[in-house]
């Protein structure tokens, strides 16, 4: 079978056991590196930055009185953080950024929007380098409101909550699926200028969904956490700098227009920021094993003429195969 | 051989027998009957404003209930926590009304009040005086502070009716983005007699399965427990209901009477159930929708230039 069938098959198996696996009975809470806000009640995962955001409970002054004994909380916030930080290092080393591609619910539901925006034939957006380069910090910016400056105000004077979570664009867009609209009540727990921001910003997010490929995930934070950790992970994206033939194919396809793999001259390994290991650059590589994915260090999917000519249904037509977007060759 | 497989057969057994019968041996390990109050559904008015009711119930919390009228001179109380100018709280006397053949309360909140409900009854049987208390405390999250209120006149409550005084610490405790329970935090409270705290004396906490949990107060009068953590995941996956009860209970003789207390504890699985927020969530579409607009004339128009910069 085609990989990107599988893949697509695998993403909506994902997203109906993430998101709708609490009706037969599966609840993962937690314990999965995933957007689904906690808000509706019947989602069998829920958000997995909150717990990691735990321990600014430590002055809560509700939760003080219910401290078994003092600084409890600061201790359970803390064991919460490193806990969850170890499932993270464990899903990464486990699946890379296969998580982002294949797994993540809001990486699905941005997919899936793509698919609505190319079966009305509209072309996606182009960024210029220039607007590249000033997204970039964003996801580093966010990690800072989602565990730095929580960490800050738990030994600080002021009990706060989660500063990403009160103006997170996913806990608008992902919930209704659920039948859930309450985060788009204004003044609704994070406060009124809160919702506000949060009813903004989602609804800026869901335009450039829309018109840009997975724009989420070029300021997703968990994207950055899983980078930062990426090359302890047993699955690695390699490309043979030797055989390729600079085609360009790899770029054309990438669905974040991620060039680097394109231009990579002397480093193995390939695998960038953004890139979601949707493996649809090595789908569209004409050389044989110029890209490849190992685990264990043993190629589980590598590039070939053979294979694009299988996927394309026609021989000889190699380059620009899957692509139609105005991208440069 | 034979005999070494009935041997073991019956060590099974006997297992069995033990572990079944568990529960059941703990649930009534207090003994006597005691007075508490039941949550019944919350209902939603029409006007914003949210009503819960409660049933006071008799005997042993979940299903040993004995008949109500074997007590007499019930009274019910309500605090949504203000307080006179001694500081101490301010209560509403409850109308006792019945559903079902039982003794029913209704207390109804416009807005976002914190509840305390206290009951008391009496009884007198073998030579002996029993005075029972029940109490309870939760959130009313009614969402129209401009529905009419109906409070009365506020009462003074004879002291007796506040002997046992069973406090918890728990119920302000809420996930702050989500306004959904933290499940998983421990539940602090505190036990006083006649206003001193009621040191190194037997707790019981029992849930709605009818398992118990036995605690011991410390030197303040303080006991700390917590919730199995599955029970609530297992009725919230089914879909049963929205919230689950806990009842803590203890006694105390002086002379020939016998006090009896209860304290109810309400678990809702979210406070979002609890809160009415249709009459302000089309404040946040129509945001929402006309920024879903902005946007996409934004985005057209700068997509014209074939660039797109932010
Ligand atoms: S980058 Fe973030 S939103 Fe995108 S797929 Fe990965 S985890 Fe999901
Ligand atoms: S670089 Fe390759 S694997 Fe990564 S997102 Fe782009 S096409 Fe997918
Ligand atoms: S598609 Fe393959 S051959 Fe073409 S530029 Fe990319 S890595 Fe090189």
């Amino acid at each position: 079978m085609k990989v990107f069938r599988i893949r697509t098959i695998t993403q909506i198996i994902f997203f109906f056991i993430l998101l709708y696996g609490s009706y037969i009975g599966l609840r993962f809470m937690n314990f999965m590196p995933t957007w689904a806000c906690t808000n509706p009640v019947d989602y069998s995962s829920a958000c997995y930055l909150l717990p990691m955001q735990r321990f600014q409970y430590g002055l809560n002054p509700y939760l003080m009185y219910s401290m078994p004994f003092p600084g409890y909380f600061i201790i359970q916030g803390w064991m919460a953080f490193l806990i969850f930080f170890l499932y993270l290092i464990i899903f990464i080393i486990i699946f890379n950024k296969l998580w982002c591609g294949w797994i993540c619910p809001f990486g699905t539901l941005q997919d899936g929007i793509s698919f609505i925006r190319k079966k009305l034939k509209i072309r996606e957006t182009q960024f210029s380098e220039k607007t590249k380069h000033s997204i970039r910090p964003i996801k580093y910016l966010l990690i800072i409101l989602n565990f730095v400056m929580p960490f800050g105000f738990a030994f600080g004077a002021v009990a706060a909550t989660p500063i990403f979570c009160r103006i997170c664009p996913v806990k608008t867009l992902l919930p209704p699926l659920h039948g859930n609209i309450l985060n788009l009540t204004i003044g609704f727990p994070p406060g009124v200028v809160y919702s506000i921001i949060t009813c903004i910003f989602a609804a800026f997010i869901l335009i450039m969904i829309f018109f840009r490929e997975r724009f989420f995930c070029t300021i997703c934070p968990i994207c950055a956490m899983i980078h930062i950790f990426h090359k302890s992970s047993l699955l690695q994206f390699k490309k043979n700098v030797g055989a390729c033939d600079s085609c360009g194919n790899c770029w054309r396809v990438c669905p974040v227009d991620i060039k680097e793999v394109y231009l990579e001259k002397k480093k193995e390994n390939v695998i960038q920021e953004n890139c979601n290991l949707c493996l649809k650059c090595i789908e569209a590589c004409p050389q044989k094993g110029a890209l490849s994915i190992k685990y264990f260090n043993k190629t589980i999917f590598s590039s070939s003429r053979e294979y694009l000519e299988k996927i394309i249904g026609r021989k000889g037509k190699k380059k620009n195969a899957t692509d139609n977007s105005p991208r440069p060759g | 051989m034979r005999f070494y497989r009935i041997f073991n057969l019956s060590i099974f057994a006997v297992f069995f027998v033990l572990a079944a019968g568990l529960p059941l041996a703990l649930a009534d390990s207090s003994g006597n009957d005691y007075m508490w109050l039941e949550f019944d559904k919350k209902i939603k008015n029409a006007d914003g404003s949210i009503t819960q009711p409660l049933f006071i119930r008799y005997g042993q919390f979940p299903d040993k209930k004995q008949d109500i009228r074997a007590l007499s001179r019930i009274e019910a109380f309500y605090t949504f926590g203000e307080k006179n100018k001694k500081g101490e709280d301010i209560f509403y006397k409850l109308k006792i009304e019945e559903k079902d053949g039982l003794p029913y309360v209704l207390v109804n909140s416009n807005r976002e009040n914190w509840c305390m409900i206290l009951v008391s009854a009496r009884r007198a049987a073998d030579g002996k005086a029993y005075e029972y208390s029940a109490k309870t405390t939760f959130f009313l999250l009614g969402k129209n502070k401009y529905a009419p209120e109906v409070k009365g006149v506020p009462v003074e409550i004879d002291k007796g009716n506040k002997r046992f005084d069973i406090k918890l610490y728990r119920e302000r405790v809420k996930e702050l983005i989500t306004y959904s329970r933290i499940r998983t935090f421990p539940i602090r409270v505190m036990v006083a007699f006649d206003g001193r705290p009621f040191s190194n004396r037997d707790i019981n906490i029992i849930n709605e399965f009818g398992e118990l949990q036995q605690k011991k107060t410390d030197r303040s009068g303080v006991f700390i427990y917590n919730l199995p953590k599955n029970r609530q995941d297992f009725k919230m996956k089914r879909r049963e209901r929205d919230f689950e009860q806990d009842v803590i209970f203890s006694g105390y003789s002086v002379g020939n009477v016998v006090y009896l207390g209860s304290c109810a504890v309400l678990f809702d699985f979210s406070f979002v159930n609890e809160g009415q927020y249709a009459h302000i969530l089309w404040q946040g579409m129509a945001i929402f929708i006309i920024f879903v607009a902005l946007s996409l004339v934004y985005a057209l128009i700068l997509r014209k230039k074939f660039k797109f910069n932010l």
